[in-house]
């Protein structure tokens, strides 16, 4: 998959191009045709993760991609209706988890939604990803919602993903299980970049270690399958 | 004022339609149409009236300057991809219909307008037009030089250098109107030198030219001052010769710093306060935040133009809309076309 960038001089931008460029993938675009935005909650490395997942991705396929600037976790679903002046059928909300429990997340979310007349319909939850029908004024739209973290760490965020990343490509002994992203700033440049060199290189360790997030893009690309089924017939 | 401009065949743009508002902001990618807009609106008072640029002197001709290619030397740019046969500016002004048409026929351009104009006859034969333009050379022949409706002025940072020759060539008259002193003071709000005038004497070799004035008496050339300064005296100027009742800028944000920009969104507010239209094309969100924010905002749309086919598409946003698509993330330059 291949992004867009809504916003060309934010930092999301910036630190996805940069990555794409070390890492040789092709995972940006200038067109502007695309039916799904994914908006990241949480910064970087959000933004740079998504960049190398994208690039595992289908990549004929297209999607937008936004950081709202000093806006993180439940505060996006606010913005929710400014995506729905695009013509777009998909959004993507990539969020931390952080020290909420899974059903306590689904119930802030729902509530979230509720309080902006967001119309939803779950169709599909697992562990860390919750799949909505949506509607608001009269505009349909499915809303993936991918929430990161693991089991076996305790504050969840993307970080949970790249320390394990850490442990089992670099072979980095993690002591601490609270606090990823403690661990995750303690590495050197060095070792950040070799984590995200493996996650490249590694696509298939990469699905074991994201699996809410590819199972998220799978699903958007049956969409987009039976969608394009549906055009032939 | 002008409350809607249909466009057909002119330039880049087969087919347009658009509101326009007291104070209206273009933006939207490059080639999308914006300044075929505020040229279409400097030809429509009439393409043959004089304007202050030298030695350009009629409007037609001052896009002429703009347009103007090593082998293409006639108007034939004025037609939408060179050769259709006709291009027409159809302006509502306050409810009324007013167009301007330019035809093609042999080698000419003929100018027509709707308003009763006095008949013209040429070699004894009476004419439907007020003017035409050669299709292949520089060649025009005016009929009728006065404006047909109220007049524009088109502010460009390709026109500056036009601008200040004409500033020399009626310093008499410019000086005599008592303004220069008041542009000069203005400046020095945004620059750290304090201006008390605007002047024209003798440089080296005797050669006149025009100074800023400095307050220990000091004087500095217009031309050695900064671009965004010498942009905003010559513009400043220009509008008080003219008095037009449409300013026209395009790319508002070239050469300035957002100091000179508030200035001139407070310029804009008073005009419009005394029922002045601006219409401004900006590639930049600074720059419509700025020109946007001390006028009233049922006075002001920022429209969002794209091309699609040669077809003028256009999305009207508020300021607070705009704020709201930056709030997530989302610069409508560059999306623009996902939203209309």
């Amino acid at each position: 998959m291949r992004l867009v960038f809504l916003d060309p001089t934010s930092d999301l931008a910036s630190n996805i191009r940069t990555i794409s460029r070390k890492l040789r993938i092709n995972v940006v675009t200038y067109i502007d045709t695309f039916d799904t935005i994914i908006v990241v909650s949480n910064g970087t490395p959000d933004d740079q993760v998504m960049g190398i997942i994208c690039h595992h991705c289908n990549g004929e396929r297209i999607a937008g991609i936004a950081k709202p600037p000093g806006i993180t976790g439940y505060a996006v679903i606010d913005l929710l209706v400014n995506y729905l002046k695009f013509r777009i059928k998909n959004i993507v909300i990539l969020k931390d988890q952080e020290q909420e429990t899974i059903d306590e997340v689904f119930k802030n979310f729902k509530e979230r939604l509720n309080k902006n007349n967001i119309k939803h319909n779950l169709i599909k939850k697992e562990a860390r990803l919750m799949i909505y029908n949506c509607s608001h004024a009269g505009r349909e739209f499915r809303i993936i919602f991918i929430l990161n973290g693991l089991d076996k760490f305790e504050k969840h965020s993307i970080e949970d993903h790249l320390v394990k990343c850490a442990e089992e490509f670099l072979k980095v002994k993690i002591d601490d299980k609270k606090d990823p992203k403690k661990v995750w700033k303690g590495l050197t440049r060095e070792q950040q970049e070799e984590v995200f060199k493996k996650l490249k290189e590694r696509k298939n360790k990469a699905y074991l270690i994201f699996p809410q997030h590819f199972e998220a893009f799978k699903f958007l690309e049956k969409t987009w399958q039976r969608i394009e089924k549906n055009k032939i017939k | 004022m002008i409350k809607q401009l249909k466009i057909k065949n002119l330039k880049g743009i087969k087919e347009g339609v658009l509101d326009l508002f007291p104070l209206t902001i273009f933006i939207g990618s490059n080639n999308s149409g914006k300044t075929t807009i505020l040229e279409a609106l400097f030809l429509a008072p009439n393409p043959f009236r004089k304007v202050p640029y030298v030695p350009h002197y009629s409007a037609v001709k001052v896009l002429h300057s703009l347009h103007k290619t090593l082998e293409d030397q006639g108007f034939a740019f004025l037609l939408y991809r060179y050769n259709a046969e006709e291009a027409l500016i159809d302006c509502n002004i306050n409810g009324e219909n007013y167009f301007l048409k330019f035809i093609k026929k042999d080698q000419y351009l003929y100018v027509s307008t709707n308003r009763t104009l006095k008949i013209f006859f040429e070699k004894g034969k009476q004419i439907d037009h007020f003017g035409y333009l050669s299709l292949f050379n520089y060649e025009t022949k005016p009929l009728y030089t006065s404006p047909i409706i109220e007049s524009s002025l088109l502010i460009s940072s390709n026109l500056l250098k036009a601008g200040f020759n004409y500033l020399k060539e009626n310093w008499v008259s410019i000086i005599n109107m008592g303004i220069c002193r008041k542009i000069a003071e203005e400046c020095s709000f945004f620059s750290s030198e304090k201006y008390k005038d605007i002047t024209i004497e003798p440089f080296l070799g005797g050669k006149l030219s025009v100074y800023a004035y400095l307050e220990d008496g000091t004087r500095i050339r217009l031309g050695d001052l900064g671009e965004g300064i010498q942009s905003y005296i010559i513009a400043r100027i220009l509008y008080e010769v003219e008095k037009p009742s449409m300013i026209l800028w395009d790319d508002i944000e070239s050469h300035f710093n957002p100091k000179i920009l508030l200035k001139i969104s407070d310029w804009f507010a008073d005009l419009i306060d005394e029922g002045k239209q601006i219409i401004l094309t900006t590639h930049s969100l600074e720059a419509a935040k700025i020109v946007c924010s001390t006028v009233d905002p049922e006075k002001t749309r920022i429209l969002l133009l794209n091309l699609e086919k040669n077809v003028l598409n256009k999305k009207e946003l508020t300021l607070e809309e705009l704020k709201n698509f930056l709030k997530s993330g989302i610069d409508v330059r560059v999306t623009g076309s996902m939203l209309l």
